[in-house]
């Protein structure tokens, strides 16, 4: 059972300086993602799900907490190591059009990678060509230059650069946030695909909702740098315990939705100076005074845990 | 016939750029009867935006009316000049953008940018147009309203500026509201206090709005009509419930069924092959041929009308044509 756990995180922080102080970006998060799995990261802006996913590909450095990915723990590792390990784990960014050199034609762009780790120009053309197909990129586009392509297709170029190097964890940052629906929907089924056949494992950074019931195994919950709520996406969405976790749920538009719905009040507040205690209690509609004294810790059973002290139960997690 | 307040007539829009001329918008037909939210859908590159400015009178150089017309309230505002259509903008019709960073200017203080408004098409002094203005934050919730009147837009977070935004477009009460990708930047619990305060407003002010937004799930909690755009025509329309319970357009079936939702049931996405061709290679025919599953060799020689196919629901598709019975020349 524990072998088959690809990537830990244990008691990870990061605090970013601020002119006015510090802000806790990621506060004392732990979690595992499965081989093959999807975990969706959740929350609104500024929650600390990107930063926590670069945190697990060490893009950043933890101030505290370790990352274990496969037995080798990387925040231990030296600069070369680091660099050697890298081609295990990939990112996918959410600006497709920021995120790919406009001087490079599309097939630089994706063998990069391959030539970064040395693969010789034979197999490079041979492998681009591969993932041109895998992405569904047209081989004939290949000499083309990324400002001639559309957003969707540049964000096929994105996912086959990041799968070049045949990695074990993905860490998918927005990826259709730009994208319009029908473009979306094309790839998030491409993501999916390629899990299938290639047994990728993605940590897949969202605040789309909609789109994470649909990727995502499980999904875990962020506030203001922490973990509020994580667990099967069937627990999460039908079964939520945390309040933020159903407030989320019912706020998103619905085709078929409308009518009066329970709205949160009030805006996130600051991450440089967050509310004593649990730091969802200024939103709270359940809040009490022992909610301002200590921030509540993860618990749960059957891998659904969630971090506080007045949980729903069923009857009013219900929708 | 015509007891809309707004009524969009046939409009052609043109943009000319580098010798060239592709049509944006192409006879394009709209009707907001008052009291009502109206959406209008599609995808980036569709028409939505280029329609709205239309009617405001902000089209960017390069690009302009070049058929049709719009009337607002029996007028025709799309021959009016500049000077006479700064009469009617931000006093009987008024917008919001998607971006309230941007729509603001960054160092003027919030509460004299809404008063600016007043100070154009009121006479009243200072301090009645300042009570006003703290009146209007106060409606549109922002919390602290005295204080925000001296806030600049950086000091607020984005769900404040846009209810800046919303303050200013509604104060002098208008009758019509463009709100155009009004929640896209926000986050979703901030997106449905903006959504329920747009249904207040709605109800308080008796104002209608024009909704522009590429996200189903807001039409569809949001609009009495929707019209759903596709390269510059309006491909379908019907009262909001219709379209979801029975779409006709396959264009529509497609976007209804591409949207992920967190319903329960859920098998793989649907979803539209190919992407939406630019404006310089637009199909003849019906636009969306190239990318519908079932065209066949009409849809790519002819372009089909906007069928009638149950009153009040049209339909831009061969399938439905004039005696509404499926046609298909050859299988």
């Amino acid at each position: 059972m524990a072998n088959d756990i690809l990537i830990e995180a244990s008691h990870l922080s990061k605090t970013f300086k601020a002119p006015k102080g510090s802000v806790q970006a990621v506060t004392d998060v732990s979690l595992s993602i499965r081989k093959g799995e999807t975990l969706a990261l959740v929350g609104e802006s500024g929650c600390g799900k990107s930063t926590l996913g670069r945190l697990l590909l060490r893009l950043i450095e933890p101030d505290s907490g370790s990352v274990v990915l496969d037995g080798t723990d990387i925040t231990k590792l030296n600069r070369r190591d680091l660099r050697a390990f890298r081609k295990h784990m990939q990112l996918i960014f959410q600006d497709p059009y920021a995120s790919l050199d406009p001087r490079f034609t599309v097939a630089s762009c994706i063998s990069e990678p391959l030539r970064a780790y040395g693969m010789s120009r034979n197999d490079i053309s041979q492998r681009v060509l591969e993932l041109a197909d895998l992405c569904g990129i047209n081989r004939e586009h290949l000499g083309r230059y990324p400002h001639q392509f559309s957003g969707g297709q540049r964000q096929r170029v994105g996912i086959a650069r990041a799968i070049a190097l045949h990695p074990d964890l993905v860490v998918c940052d927005e990826p259709v946030s730009a994208l319009d629906v029908s473009i979306q929907a094309q790839t998030l089924n491409l993501l999916k695909e390629l899990q299938d056949n290639l047994g990728l494992t993605y940590l897949f950074i969202s605040h789309d909702l909609g789109v994470v019931h649909y990727i995502a195994d499980r999904v875990c919950v962020m506030f203001l740098g922490r973990v509020c709520e994580i667990g099967t996406t069937e627990q999460v969405y039908y079964h939520p315990r945390h309040p933020y976790t159903r407030y989320l749920l019912a706020a998103t538009p619905k085709i078929g939705g409308g009518g009066e719905k329970e709205l949160l009040t009030g805006e996130i507040p600051s991450p440089v100076n967050p509310p004593s205690g649990c730091r969802f209690r200024t939103r709270c509609p359940f809040a009490d005074a022992k909610c301002a004294e200590a921030m509540p810790e993860l618990e749960g059973r059957d891998g659904h845990l969630f971090a506080c002290c007045h949980p729903l139960d069923d009857k009013e997690s219900a929708l | 016939m015509t007891n809309s307040l707004l009524s969009i007539q046939d409009l052609k829009v043109t943009i000319r750029s580098k010798g060239m001329e592709m049509h944006a918008v192409n006879s394009l037909n709209l009707e907001i009867p008052p009291h009502s939210v109206v959406g209008l859908v599609g995808e980036s590159g569709c028409g939505k935006s280029i329609t709205a400015m239309s009617i405001m009178g902000l089209l960017a150089p390069g690009v302009s009316i070049s058929g049709g017309r719009i009337l607002f309230d029996g007028e025709e505002i799309s021959s009016y000049t500049p000077a006479q259509m700064r009469q009617v903008v931000g006093k009987s019709i008024s917008m919001i953008f998607q971006e309230p960073m941007t729509a603001l200017n960054p160092v003027t203080r919030v509460g004299k940018q809404v008063e600016e408004v007043l100070k154009l098409h009121t006479n009243l002094p200072h301090a009645e147009r300042k009570k006003m203005v703290v009146d209007m934050f106060k409606a549109v919730s922002i919390p602290d309203a005295e204080d925000r009147y001296k806030a600049y837009p950086f000091q607020l977070s984005g769900g404040l500026r846009q209810r800046v935004c919303i303050a200013m477009a509604m104060i002098l009460n208008p009758k019509l509201l463009i709100a155009d990708e009004p929640t896209t930047a926000l986050d979703v619990t901030i997106e449905a206090q903006i959504l329920k305060l747009m249904r207040d407003l709605k109800h308080n002010y008796d104002t209608s709005i024009l909704m522009i937004t590429h996200n189903l799930g807001i039409v569809s909690e949001l609009c009495d009509a929707v019209n759903v755009m596709y390269l510059g025509e309006i491909v379908e329309r019907a009262e909001t419930q219709r379209i979801f319970d029975s779409p006709l357009h396959p264009y529509t079936q497609g976007l209804i069924h591409s949207v992920p939702t967190i319903e329960p049931e859920i098998q793989k996405l649907e979803n539209i092959p190919g992407m939406v061709p630019d404006l310089m290679h637009v199909p003849e025919g019906c636009r969306f041929c190239e990318r519908c599953a079932r065209a066949t060799a009409r849809c790519s020689r002819e372009h089909p009308e906007l069928y009638e196919r149950e009153p009040g629901h049209f339909v831009r598709c061969f399938l439905y044509d004039a005696k509404g019975e499926v046609s298909g020349d050859g299988e």
